[in-house]
Order: structure tokens, then sequence, then C-alpha cells
């Protein structure tokens, strides 16, 4: 809804439609191009003001808008800025937590644009009455700004700041002790040492908050501490949080935990990962709760890489051998063994892994093979493909025989990946029947992706070994007494012909096409027709006079079905373009 | 917590307040003295659940026919008309054939005070966030508009008979016959099942879930009452499926005995108190108070029906025997309200002995209650009771109307 000529632009903002109203605040830079600065400020901007009691969609959609650069131009330059803050002012108070933080968002962009003289008096005041309000609404809001606000705040300024901030995290509401906790990661980077210490009791306090929603921020808050305070300050500051969130009472706060024990052992280094942190993790390898070892087996290569080689063996390979015959399949599932092989090296990987490997490739549960197989690549890069390839095929095949068909989905996806690292021959002998039977499988979903698998691979191995041994089962395919088979053969043919050059086109993949366009069921035709126009493009012009366009007109001129004769027609005229 | 500690203080604050109730106000249509209150749709307008808020300034009246109205608290203590809304619309479940009712079962206020005060309504399937917002009205003056702000549908396969909110403001857990589920405020797509009660194969079905209540200060604890008289506490901490509770109370002395024991026992409320320190479970003939570190006996037993035993049978005959009562603590977690037939309600001492009967009954009413002795009034009942968070002002639904009653205190002019 473009505001016609005549139409005064401000007239969506008053209707009692909400979608006129909606539809305004979307269209807002087109009319503010069409007035001008001068008018968008005197005219239009008193408009979006009087929306800001409005639905919340449109608030959100006004909250959105409003962040954009483009407004600075709109405006008139960066001196008007500020117009839009006291706008987004508002949205930061509002209840809906959707717009709350789209204009947070909104205002952090616009923060940086705002000329420094006049960033003191007009954002940063505003940060901090958001934090006095009475409401929990803006006092949620202003946390997290404060990172923002801070950087271009003068010293008097940084000092009330923090000031709030610190109150924040004593909030008598969990939700805004919660911002405040989502926002201290944010602040922490931005701190010289002296104020970095003042929070420090803030984040401790937080770490033992009564609500667990709050106790589990503080885990992305010890890595962001960790990043900045020397070794002895992390064994008395940090490290204490991260043992006490380790065994805490909730599961979801020691999920915390072991989700984000990567980062933790990164931050806090090698020391007090040895001696401290390994024991954590094993405990979290053991949890009680399935939700909690799924996380933590998720991370037993990205942890185990930074230890060293005998703490692994010794404390960490017990507990992923357990964790490989856990009740929880989704536990199994998750186990991440496979990138331990580049840690042991061959004979390591011999001795150790591959045992275990094995058994998690003969689980009952079909995920929890996917997941190894998923991850072969580090596995195969250590042992080579012959060890493997006699386990593995078994494994592949069974699951590309699997009852459900997104477990022969997924098989069908690491294919490819299989291939490349397995090579051409390996292939061919093994893995080409099974592609081509998945061209034969019963749910449609399973041949389509069959044919895009295919053009993969054919990507992998070129041209020639796709004439080869790709086209002689499309052959076959092709002549397959029930319809439904027939006509994945055209998708097939589409699909290599994106690998294909357009001699080959010619020569290989046409025929098939011409053939079926005879085919006696109409559904067939139709396909025949559509797939001859996807190829046009890739054909040279020259062949396309020569054969193709005769051949349509031969089509056009028989065929009784309407929906051949239409998609021929349309075929046609994309041919007759490249004239 | 000192339980005797308690006790000792609770009968303090007993022997200076004393329990005197008078009549405040009364809202609802009168009926037309000559019409009968049982034609149909006369149900329509009979209230199905009450709540004030956290800080007491607005009391929310919920209808079986899905009308919410909300009243405001004005200086001199009434309550007057602030706003209402049509919560919820009676829905055609084309699966099974029935109809889900417009009935609002239960209304509860987000915890904390905001500029934008919100509340949850459920019927048997639905749960709807609403907001309350002040907007400047067309001739000037303030005019109040509720948006319904998120539907929380299609998690319950059975009818849903309460919603509470977390300390955390951010979750609330939906209650059924069979199942709790965990929400989050600002995700309507999705719930956490937390508990399932449902047997594997369904002709075991013996007890079901009647209501639930999250600790007002502890994010991670809930109790829920099932038809068999147990309490069962679970610790969202613990595991991530609560189906393992963590405590379960039950009273295994109480008895009456006979064909009416197992539906006496079936509890139709149970709440924390505000302090969270203990938790009241209302059944058919009693009040029981627990002390959460005492799973196997009742710290104290409240009792106010007893003249009813005599006459179960005739209770169960005319089907008041389900009826599910309402109960509510009182804002220093002292005292407690519930109701009970002849539009009476009782008002009890909960540490200590004395129980007032009271009748809701505006003061100039022509005709007046009997005395449950006398002539045992079983449809005229209170069902639905709130307690002021920090007064003494009581509310009581009994059918079509709404009652509110205030403590005497030695300030009173009269």
């Amino acid at each position: 809804m473009l505001p016609k000529k005549g139409d005064s632009p401000k007239e969506g903002a008053t209707s009692e439609d909400a979608s006129v109203r909606l539809t305004f605040v979307k269209n807002l830079s087109k009319t503010a191009e069409t007035v001008g600065p001068d008018r968008f400020r005197d005219e239009i901007i008193p408009e979006v003001k009087a929306l800001l009691d409005d639905d919340d969609d449109i608030l959100l959609a006004l909250a959105d808008e409003l962040g954009k650069d483009e407004y600075e131009t709109y405006l008139g330059g960066a001196q008007h800025n500020h117009l839009l803050l006291s706008i987004l002012e508002s949205l930061a108070k509002v209840e809906e937590t959707g717009v709350r933080d789209k204009a947070v968002a909104s205002l952090s962009k616009i923060s940086h644009r705002i000329p420094q003289e006049s960033c003191e008096q007009h954002f940063v005041e505003l940060v901090l009455r958001l934090s006095e309000s009475d409401w929990f609404s803006p006092r949620s809001s202003a946390c997290g700004l404060i990172s923002v606000a801070y950087p271009r705040a003068s010293p008097a300024s940084q000092t009330k700041l923090l000031l709030s901030f610190k109150r924040s995290c004593e909030d008598p509401t969990p939700i805004v002790r919660r911002s405040a906790a989502t926002a201290l990661k944010k602040i922490v980077p931005l701190l010289d040492k002296a104020s970095l210490l003042q929070l420090v009791e803030s984040f401790k306090a937080l770490s033992v908050d009564d609500q667990d929603s709050v106790r589990l921020l503080s885990i992305e808050n010890c890595v962001a501490f960790a990043e900045k305070l020397s070794e002895e300050e992390k064994n008395s500051v940090v490290k204490p949080v991260v043992l006490a969130c380790g065994s805490d009472k909730s599961w979801r706060v020691r999920y915390m935990v072991a989700s984000c024990f990567t980062q933790l052992v990164d931050s806090l280094g090698r020391q007090i990962t040895q001696t401290d942190l390994v024991p954590v993790f094993v405990k979290l390898l053991k949890d009680t709760e399935a939700e909690v070892r799924t996380a933590a087996s998720s991370k037993v290569s990205g942890v185990s890489k930074l230890l060293q080689k005998d703490t692994v063996i010794k404390d960490i390979l017990p507990c992923a051998r357990a964790l490989a015959t856990d009740d929880s399949s989704a536990v199994r599932a998750s186990l991440d063994v496979m990138g331990l092989a580049p840690l042991f090296g061959k004979d390591g990987t011999n001795e150790h892994l591959l045992e275990l490997f094995l058994q998690l490739l003969k689980d009952e549960t079909p995920e929890v093979r996917l997941n190894i197989i998923g991850k072969l690549s580090e596995v195969t890069q250590v042992l080579g493909l012959d060890q493997l390839s006699q386990h593995l095929l078994p494994a592949i095949m069974e699951l590309a025989e699997d009852r459900q068909w997104r477990v022969r989905s997924s098989i069908l996806e690491y294919i490819p990946l299989l291939a490349d690292q397995l090579g051409a021959e390996f292939f061919n002998e093994k893995l080409s029947v099974l592609c081509v039977s998945c061209l034969n499988d019963c749910v449609f979903s399973i041949r389509e992706s069959a044919t895009v698998i295919l053009k993969r691979i054919a990507a992998v191995f070129g041209v020639a070994w796709a004439k080869q041994y790709v086209v002689p089962k499309i052959v076959e395919q092709s002549k397959h007494r029930n319809y439904l088979y027939r006509t994945i053969t055209l998708t097939m043919v589409s699909s290599l012909a994106d690998v294909f050059p357009s001699s080959e086109i010619q020569s290989d993949l046409l025929p098939f096409v011409y053939t079926l366009a005879t085919d006696p069921i109409p559904n067939i035709r139709i396909n025949a027709a559509k797939t001859l126009n996807q190829l046009i493009p890739k054909l040279e012009t020259s062949y396309v006079l020569s054969d193709i366009i005769p051949f349509l007109t031969d089509k056009l001129l028989t065929d009784k079905d309407r929906d051949v004769l239409y998609f021929a027609n349309v075929a046609l005229q994309n041919a007759r373009k490249k004239q | 917590v000192n339980v005797e500690e308690v006790i000792a203080k609770a009968n303090e604050y007993y022997e200076s307040n004393a329990s005197e109730w008078e009549f405040s106000q009364m809202f609802g249509e009168e009926d037309d003295p000559s019409s009968d209150s049982d034609t149909t749709g006369a149900e329509d307008n009979w209230i199905s659940s009450l709540a004030f808020d956290s800080t007491g300034r607005f009391l929310a009246v919920g209808y079986n026919c899905g009308q919410v109205v909300v009243l405001t608290q004005q200086e001199d203590q009434t309550y007057q008309l602030y706003t209402e809304f049509k919560s919820h619309d009676s829905e055609f479940d084309f699966l099974t054939s029935m109809e889900i009712e417009e009935k609002i079962n239960q209304i509860k206020w987000f915890p904390y005070d905001s500029c934008i005060p919100a509340l949850l309504t459920t019927n048997d399937k639905t749960i709807k966030l609403f907001k309350m917002l002040e907007k400047e009205g067309a001739e000037g003056g303030t005019e109040v508009v509720v948006k319904p702000k998120k539907v929380f549908e299609g998690a319950h396969a059975y009818n849903i008979n309460s919603v509470s909110f977390n300390s955390d403001g951010e979750t609330f857990i939906s209650t059924d016959d069979l199942r709790i589920n965990l929400w989050n405020l600002d995700i309507t797509t999705e719930a956490f099942g937390i508990v399932d009660i449902k047997p594997e194969n369904m002709d075991e079905l013996s007890e079901v879930i009647t209501s639930s209540c999250f600790h007002p200060k502890s994010c991670n604890l809930f109790v829920y009452s099932t038809s068999k008289g147990m309490i069962r506490m679970a610790d969202l901490r613990n595991s991530a499926l609560c189906d393992r509770y963590a405590k379960e109370f039950e009273d295994t002395e109480s008895d009456i005995g006979g064909f009416f024991q197992e539906l006496v026992t079936t509890i139709s409320d149970v709440k924390f108190s505000p302090d969270g320190n203990f938790i009241v479970s209302r059944d058919y003939l009693t009040m029981k108070i627990w002390d959460p570190r005492v799973e196997n006996k009742p710290l104290r037993v409240v009792k106010f029906h007893d003249h009813l035993v005599p006459k179960l049978c005739d209770l169960y005959e005319n089907d008041s025997i389900f009826d599910k009562f309402e109960c509510s603590w009182n804002g220093n977690s002292y005292r407690l309200l519930t109701g009970s037939y002849n539009n009476n309600f009782y008002i009890c001492d909960a540490f200590g002995s004395h129980v007032t009967p009271m009748c809701a009954v505006k003061p100039t009413a022509q005709k007046p209650f009997a005395h449950p002795n006398q002539h045992l009034e079983a449809s005229q009942k209170v069902l639905h009771t709130a307690w002021h968070p920090t007064q003494d002002i009581i509310a009581l639904g009994a059918k079509d109307f709404g009652y509110l009653y205030v403590r005497k205190t030695e300030n009173d002019p009269k």
C-alpha cells in the first residue's frame, strides 16, 4: 500500500484498521523518501509517536524499522538521530519481551551513530533513566544497554552506569536479575581491572541466586571473567563458581557447565583444567540426569583435545565406554568420540578407540549409528580405508535398508562424503548398487534425494565415470514397468545435466527424454516436457534450433493431453527465445 | 522453620486480631425473585473462579460463560468495576465430538507488580495470557483495554484444572487430570511434560490429579494433589521429568470408614502458604495443614464439616459429594478460608482451634439461608474463595453472586 498521489502519507498511522497501521510502519522508509527530511521530522515523527500504545506486532515492526541505518539520512543527518531515541526509549519500556529486545537492539545500533558530543546527554541519560524506573520491564531493558553506553560515557557517567548495573544484579524481580546476568558477559570485556573487580561481588551473588534461571547464566560469565583475570584471580574468583555450578542441585545449571565446557577449559587454562576441571567433567559424564550426560558426551572430543593424552586415557575414556552403553539413546547418539582419533594416532586409535567405534556402529538405535558415520572423516584420515570398510559397509547397508525412511534418507546424505573419502573404486564396488537401489525406493523423498546424491558424486568422480556407471542404470530405470519409477529417470537427467557439458547432455541424456516424451502415461510426457524446458538453457543454440524445436512442435501438434501441450508450449517459447 | 515458634506467634496474632467479619459488598445481578435460578442458561452467570493479584489492587472474577470481570480497589477499600472481557469461547472438538466449555476453570495473576497487569485464564483445554492496558479514551478519560497476548493450546488431552506461575516470572505449569506441563510465557508452540501419571493400560486408571501449585518463592518446587488424597511434591532441579516425586504426603489416620471413604478423601484444592512454609489441602470434610518436612501425617486437621457426615448418603444421591471446594490462605499465613453449603463459609485459625462460621448473604436479604443442621441446602454452595494478599478482605463466589467480607477491627467506626 504505497501512498497514492494526493494521499497524506500520515493517514495510515491513524487508521482504525490495524493492518493499515502496520503497513504504514513497514512503508515508513518509502514515506520518508517521498516527503523529505524536514517534513519527515515535523509531520511524520509525531504520527509515529502516536502509535506507541498500539498492538505488539505494530510496535515490533516499529522497533525493527527505526534501527535501520537509512533513517539517519531520512531525518536529515546524524544530529537528528536523537529523535528516534525517545521513541525507542518508550518501546524499551514495553511489557512484551520481543518488542523490548528489538528496541534494545535498535538502540544499540543507533548509539554508534550518535555524535560523541550529544551521546552523553541523549543516550547515556536514556539508559540511566530506564534503569531507575519503578517498573521491571524498563530496568530489564537497561541492563542490555549498559554495554553499549559504557564505552561512550564520561568517567562520571561510567561510574553511575556500573552502580545501576550492580543494583540490577540485586533487583527484587528475577526478570531483571536474569537480564543483568545475561548482560554481564558483554560488560566484562569493556572494563579496566579496577572496575572489573567491582563487579566480582555481583558475579558471585548471581552465581548463588535462589532462582535456577539466574544461576545457570553464570557459566558464560565465568568464561568472560576468566579471559580477563590473572592466573591467581582465576583460581580465587572463577574456579570456585565453576566447581559450585558443576555440582549444583539443579540439573539445568550442570547442563550449562557441560555445554560450555570447552570454553571453560580454554579460558581457565591448562593448569586449572588439569587439576580441577577434569574431575568436574568426569562427574558430568556420569551425571544422574540424562540431559546433562547428553551435553557432556557431545563434548568429549572437544575437551579431550585440550588435555594431555594420559589424562584422556585414564579419566575420560572409561567414561566414554560407559556412555556407549548408556540407557538413554539420546546420550549414546550424542557421544562424540570420533574426534579423538587424531589425538591418538594410528596405533593409539587401534588400541583404544576402534572397539568403541565398532560398538556404536552396531547400536540398536539408528541415530547412534548415523552419528558415527557422519563423523567418520577424522577417523579415516588416521586409520585409512581398509580397516574401516569391512566394518563400515555392513553398517551402511543396514541403515540403508532401515524400515524408517528418515533413517534411509540420512544415510543417503552421507554417501557423497564417503564417496569422496573412499574413492571411485570402492564406491563402484560397494556403494553404487545402494545408490541406484534408492532410485527405486518406495518413498518419493528418497528417490528424489538419490538423484541429488548421484549428481554430487558425479561432480566428484567426473563425467566419464557418470557415463560409465550411472547412465546405464538410467537406461534400465527408464524401462521400468511402474510409471512412478520411470518418472524419476527424468529427475535424474535434470540433475545430471548440472554437471554434464552440453555435448554430453545431447549425446547421452537427451535420448531418454525423447523416449519418455512418447510414453503412454501423460504424467511422464508432462515431466519430459518440463525436463526439456530445464535443459534448454544448458544446450547449444544450434542444437536447440535443429533438434529441440522441431521435436517440440511435433509434440504440440500431436499430443492429446492438455497439460502436456501446455508444458510443451512453455518449453517451445523458451527455446525460441534462444534464437 | 520452627513449628512451635510459628504456632506461638500465630496464637499471639489470633489474640489480638479477632476473627469477626462483616459484609462489605455484593456483586452480580440480583435475581428476579419469581424466576427460578435453575433455568437453562442461568448457570452461565455463575462464578467459576476468583483471584486477587499480587498487590490486591485487582480482583478477577471468572464465569461459566467465559466472561472475566476485573474489579479494582477504591480508596474506601471497596471494589468497583475496572474492566471486563470475554476470555474463552466454547469450541467444538471434532475429534471427540464433544463441546469444549468456555467455563473459566482458574485465573492466576502474574506474580510481579507491573505497569501492565497480566493474568492467565484457562478453560478445559486452552490457557490464555491477557494484559490490561490503560489508554487515553476518546473523551479524554482513561479506558482499559484488555488484550490476549498469548494462547497456549493443544497440549492437554484431558481437562485442565489448574495453572500456576513460577516465581521466576518466566514459566508456569498447567495441570489436567493426568499430566502437568511446564510452559515458558514467551513460547506458545512448545511445552514440557514434567508429570505423567497415565497408566499404560487405561483400564487400570484409579487416580487423577485434582490441583497443583508452585511454591511462592522457590522456583523448583511444586505440589499436586490427587483424587486418592495424596499430595506429591516435585523438585524441578532433580531431573527433567518429575514423575519420581520428591515427597508424598498422605494422611493415613483420618478415616470415617465406610462406602464414602474414598469419595471424601479426594483433594479439591492444594495451596502453599504465602510464606512458603506450609501446605493446605482441602478435601470434602476437612482442611489439612502440612509441614513439608513431615510426610506421614498432617500438622493439623481443621474440621468444620462434621455435620455433613450423617448426611453423606443424601449428598451422594444428589451428586453434591463431588463438589470441589477451594480454600485460601490469608496474607500472613495464619488463617484459612473455605466455602460450604447453605452459602456458608468458614474462616479458620490455621494454628489455633477457632473456626468462624459465616453465611454469605446480603444484610438486607429477605430470605436468609437455613442453618445446615435444620435443612441442608446443597444447591447453595460457596465453591470459590480468594483472600486479599495483604489485607483482611475476602471474596466468595456463590452461584451468580460474589460477596466481599472484611474483618472487623477496633478501628471500625461502628
